[in-house]
This record gives C-alpha cells, sequence and structure tokens, in this order.
C-alpha cells in the first residue's frame, strides 16, 4: 500500500473510483472529463485558498475547526486516517494508523514527509477541503452527475470519489506535494 | 441444600464466564456435569418401565450430545448454503446491488444495504460470513459518509433482523424451548418486525445526531484476502436466501429440505457446468461445517444442559425455589425479563445461546410459565445479546475493522435494544398469557 497522496495523478484517481458505490458501472462511462473537473476543482481552490494565506492552520482557527488527535483507534486492514464530521465541524486524525501503517509506506521520494508533524497538515488540509465543500463552495460530486441504467430506467447518480479526488488535489497543490 | 449448591456452582460458572475465564464452549457441559453430580444423578439410572438410561453417561453427557442434533444439522445446512453465495459471488452482489439502488443520500444507502445483510442474513451465518460481508458493506457505508459507529451498528441490525428468521436458528429454538414451528415462527416474524422498526429508528436519530462524515480511508487487505472482484453473477441467484424461507412459510416444507432446495436453486444459478456445480458443493460443504463448527459445539454444550436441569432429580430440588422468583402474571413477567434483559449480554444467565437455555429448560419442565412464554422472554432477550453483546466474535470483528471500541458500540446500541427486548417481551405478554 502506498498512501495515496503520495500516488501520481491518474493512480489517485483510480483507487479513488475503485472505492466507489458505482466503480463497476464506471466503465461504461467517459469518465476522464468528471474526473479532470474535480481535479481541477481541488487544484483551482487550492490556489485561492493558498493565496489568503499559504499557513493551512489560519484557516483552521479562522473557521473554529476542531482538529483532535486520536491515539485509541487502529486496524490494520481498513485504515482510516482521518475524518471530517460535518455536524461537529471537527477534523479526527487517527495517529497510531498514520504511523503504524502510513509513515512507513511513504515512498522515498517523499521521505520528507515521514514525520507525523508535518504530515498533520496533509490530513488537516484533505479535510479542509471538505469543509469548504460543505460549508462554501457544495460538493464537487453534486456538480457532474451520471447517467447509470438499472435494468430499463436511468437514474441520474453522484460519483462521491470525486469528492476525495478533488481533496487530494487540493492537498497536494496547497503542499506542493510533487 | 441441593438447590443452594446448584444455584451457587450457576453462579460461579456465570461470572467465570463473564470475566472470559472460561469459553462457553466448556462451561456449559461443566455446569451440566457439576449440576448432574450434585444432585446426585447417578451414572446409569435405568427406568424399570421406559429401559431409557437417565444417569449421568448416557442421559446427560451422550443424550444432551444429541438432544439438539436436528438444529445443528439445520445449522451445517445452512452454513453450507451460505458458503456457496459467499464463494459464488451472490452476498456481494446483493450488498453491492443494493448500495447502487440506494441512490445518492446516505441515509438510503445505509437502509439499503442494512435490508441487503438482513436478507443474507436469513440464511448464512458465523464469522466466516461476517467477514466476507463485513469488508465489502463496511467500507461502502463509510465511503459515502456514514459514521463508522453507526455503519457497524446498522450492519448489526441487519445481522439481527436476518437471524431473527434464519431457519437455523428456528430449529434451535424449537429444540431448546419445546414449542411448535409454526408458534416460533409468528413470534419470530413478529420480533424481525419490532427489529425492523428499531433499526430505522436508530438511523433515524444517529443520522440527525451525528451527521455524515468524509473519511479518508484505505484498504490494507493482502491481494489473497481480497473479495473476488470479478465474479458476475445472475439476476436470478439474487434470490437465493429466499428461496428456503419461500419452502418453509408458503409450502410448508421442513427446515433442512427446504435448505437443500436452496443448494441446489444457487448451483442451478450460478454454475455453468455439471463438473462445476459437483466441484462448487463439495468444496462449499467443507467449508460450510467448518463455519458451523462453533455454533455445532455450543449446541452439544447446550443439550447436555438442557438434559442435566431438566432430569426430574434435578427440577424437584430446583422447583421451590424457581417458583418463589419467576414472576406469573404478565405485568411482572414483562417488568422482570425487561429490566433484566441485559443479562443477556457478557454470556449472561439470559442468553439463549448458553446458560439461558438451561433456565428456560427449568421454567418449561416445572410448568412454571407456559412454553410459549419462556420462548417469547428469551427470544426477546436474545435481540440484546444477539446485536450489543461484545462477547461476540462478530461484534470485536466488525468494531475492530471500523476502527472502534466494541464497549463504545455496546453502549451506543444499549438504549435502542433493551427498549427492543422490552417490546418483544410485552408482546409475548400479549400473545402467550
Amino acid at each position: 500500500m502506498i498512501p495515496t497522496i503520495f500516488l501520481k495523478k491518474n493512480e489517485i484517481i483510480e483507487s479513488e473510483l475503485q472505492n466507489d458505490v458505482l466503480y463497476e458501472r464506471l466503465k461504461d462511462v467517459n469518465i476522464d472529463k468528471y474526473t479532470s473537473f474535480a481535479w481541477d476543482r481541488g487544484d483551482r481552490t487550492a490556489l485561492r485558498i493558498k493565496e489568503i494565506n499559504p499557513d493551512i492552520n489560519y484557516h483552521i482557527t479562522k473557521n473554529n475547526l476542531s482538529v483532535i488527535i486520536d491515539d485509541t483507534i487502529f486496524n490494520n486492514e481498513y485504515l482510516i486516517f482521518s475524518e471530517y464530521a460535518a455536524v461537529k465541524n471537527t477534523i479526527y486524525i487517527y495517529r497510531r494508523c498514520i504511523n503504524e501503517e502510513f509513515i512507513p509506506a511513504i515512498p522515498e521520494k517523499y521521505k520528507e514527509w515521514r514525520d507525523f508533524e508535518k504530515l498533520r497538515n496533509v490530513f488537516i488540509c484533505h479535510e479542509y477541503y471538505h469543509h469548504l465543500e460543505i460549508n462554501d463552495i457544495g460538493l464537487t460530486a453534486e456538480l457532474k452527475k451520471i447517467e447509470v441504467a438499472f435494468g430499463l430506467f436511468k437514474v441520474k447518480r453522484k460519483i462521491k470519489a470525486l469528492n476525495e479526488i478533488a481533496a487530494h488535489a487540493f492537498t497536494k497543490r496547497f503542499l506542493d506535494i510533487n | 441444600m441441593q438447590a443452594i449448591l446448584i444455584l451457587i456452582l450457576f453462579l460461579i460458572i456465570a461470572a467465570l464466564m463473564v470475566t472470559r475465564k472460561i469459553p462457553t464452549l466448556i462451561a456449559l457441559p461443566a455446569l451440566a456435569i457439576g449440576i448432574a453430580i450434585i444432585a446426585g444423578i447417578p451414572l446409569k439410572l435405568v427406568n424399570p418401565e421406559t429401559k431409557a438410561d437417565t444417569g449421568l453417561l448416557a442421559g446427560i453427557i451422550e443424550g444432551g450430545s444429541l438432544r439438539l442434533a436436528s438444529a445443528y444439522v439445520a445449522v451445517m445446512f445452512g452454513a453450507w448454503l451460505g458458503q456457496i453465495m459467499n464463494q459464488t459471488g451472490i452476498s456481494k452482489s446483493i450488498v453491492k446491488t443494493a448500495a447502487e439502488l440506494g441512490g445518492d443520500r446516505p441515509f438510503f444507502i445505509t437502509i439499503c444495504i442494512t435490508a441487503a445483510i438482513a436478507i443474507l442474513f436469513t440464511t448464512i451465518s458465523g464469522l466466516g460470513a461476517v467477514i466476507m460481508i463485513g469488508s465489502i458493506a463496511v467500507p461502502i457505508l463509510l465511503s459515502v459518509g456514514v459514521p463508522p459507529i453507526v455503519a457497524v451498528s446498522m450492519f448489526l441490525f441487519g445481522m439481527g433482523i436476518g437471524l431473527e428468521i434464519n431457519m437455523s436458528n428456528w430449529s434451535f429454538y424449537i429444540t431448546a424451548t419445546g414449542v411448535s414451528l409454526d408458534q416460533v415462527r409468528n413470534f419470530a416474524l413478529i420480533l424481525m418486525a419490532l427489529t425492523a422498526i428499531d433499526a430505522l429508528l436508530f438511523a433515524i436519530i444517529e443520522f440527525r445526531k451525528e451527521g455524515i462524515r468524509f473519511t479518508w480511508a484505505q484498504n490494507n487487505l493482502k491481494q489473497s484476502q481480497k473479495v473476488n472482484e470479478s465474479q458476475k453473477v445472475n439476476v436470478f441467484s439474487l434470490l437465493t436466501p429466499i428461496v428456503p424461507i419461500l419452502f418453509v412459510l408458503i409450502l410448508k416444507w421442513p427446515i433442512i429440505p427446504s435448505f437443500m432446495i436452496g443448494i441446489v436453486y444457487s448451483l442451478i444459478t450460478t454454475q455453468k457446468s455439471i463438473k462445476n456445480a459437483i466441484s462448487t458443493l463439495t468444496k462449499t460443504a467443507y467449508d460450510g461445517i467448518a463455519d458451523a463448527a462453533p455454533a455445532v459445539l455450543l449446541m452439544i454444550g447446550i443439550g447436555m444442559l438442557l438434559n442435566a436441569v431438566m432430569h426430574p432429580m434435578v427440577s424437584k430440588s430446583l422447583e421451590p425455589v424457581l417458583k418463589s422468583i419467576i414472576p406469573t402474571t404478565p405485568v411482572a413477567y414483562v417488568l422482570f425479563f425487561g429490566i433484566l434483559a441485559p443479562l443477556a449480554l457478557y454470556r449472561g444467565p439470559l442468553n439463549l445461546w448458553g446458560l439461558g437455555s438451561g433456565i428456560a429448560g427449568l421454567l418449561i419442565s416445572l410448568n412454571i410459565l407456559p412454553p410459549t412464554a419462556v420462548m417469547g422472554a428469551l427470544l426477546s432477550t436474545e435481540r440484546v445479546q444477539a446485536i450489543g453483546d461484545p462477547t461476540n466474535t462478530h461484534n470485536v470483528w466488525l468494531a475492530n475493522y471500523a476502527g472502534i471500541d466494541v464497549n463504545k458500540l455496546l453502549m451506543k446500541l444499549l438504549p435502542y435494544i433493551w427498549a427492543l427486548a422490552f417490546a418483544g417481551i410485552i408482546t409475548a405478554s400479549i400473545l402467550f398469557f
């Protein structure tokens, strides 16, 4: 497992799409225009926010977001690194998962990120993007829906993975992870 | 004096089980043999009229081992069908289809997946099945923004709904309490509906309270542990879990032949050649029986305990004590079993899959309560155990998988499942008194 954020753009997109409920139905859809839209949206939002202030913690404080570092939760099968709870306006960062699984899996090329204190901002950035989606710019997945067929019926559906793709693009741009 | 010694032994064994010093698997036969020794049941005790040996060796140990034979054979057939559903991709397809049908809203996706889990667990059971289905359903729920504790709770509710009408379990309830299939079926269907209502209330309240979450997560399963992604199944095969139920409910077939029909149906709808079908049939039979082994061993112990507590020499000594404790009016019955329902947790005395069977056996053999009322009370308290018990291996696995504490999970569920047990007991008091 290589942490998603340290994958290349197309690998991040594929990895996130694989987690989407509709993944198996996406094979028949020209998905590139949707994922490019999401990536660009995350990227552009990062530039805009960075221009206001390049320190992510400034935005966290300004928006009264709580950041909780949790040292208890860990499971080595389905790794949860961080969460944004919209109702509580809180970001949770799961330190054990990060220290025990995320950091050892960071590729050599990105070795300067093998430090929890530095990585903390990666997760804060990612979750802050979701905060922006909920409170400011709207969910990325809401903006572009695809048409899927269930037997004779065709319905428009959101691709939830677009939210995550955009959040990764936001983080990469904001923290210059290239 | 004998009654006091038996109760002391019961409390010691219960304490050892609750504190997890000894597993249920050992505790139940030990309790059965201990009770028989205290009651003075000899190794051999042949009834001169019937020639039946009700002694410790033939009556309690051997007879007890076989007492629930029909129930554990049903469990084996259910597990066999469950393995076919897992290995051919039916289970995965049902969960994925439900998620797709759920639409865009996390709440509706959750309800659809819970319904799919309920359908699956009407047929399958065991930790292997929970791991198989949980590792598909839980990430889907988390990926759409359902908080981990709500996702796991809804999985457990789904399981609880399905297991209530899982016919392997009906077979056990019938044999353990001596009531008829019709009586178990009617009450189980009511409890299933109550559990579904409870699950819906839980989802409405908790979604409002917790809201949605965004989770940065990554699957860390090795390739060999991942569910085969390429399995595609025929749409008719998705009906497999309800085939045995339809045969029992509508055609009034017995449970084991209905499972066999389910097995044949699943093979017809998933296998392309007879050779493949036979190979799948054989492999899943062995895997299914391995899956069923813990339940079978548990039932062997329960059978011994039932034969011990229902032995005339034991019930005679316990009768006065129990008659002074157990309520016999509907209101007292509701309050007694309702308030004490959490005693089904941690392998406690109201757990039908453990010490509760012994209590049920005693209450029935002493005619303190009607068998249907005993069945109703214990099936209702079983809801608390089946959904919330932190000693269930499936609760532990699910909690670990979603990264939550299994005791916090119980605390989240307890108000809902306790209320559910009360609702079941009130229903039983109306129906069976």
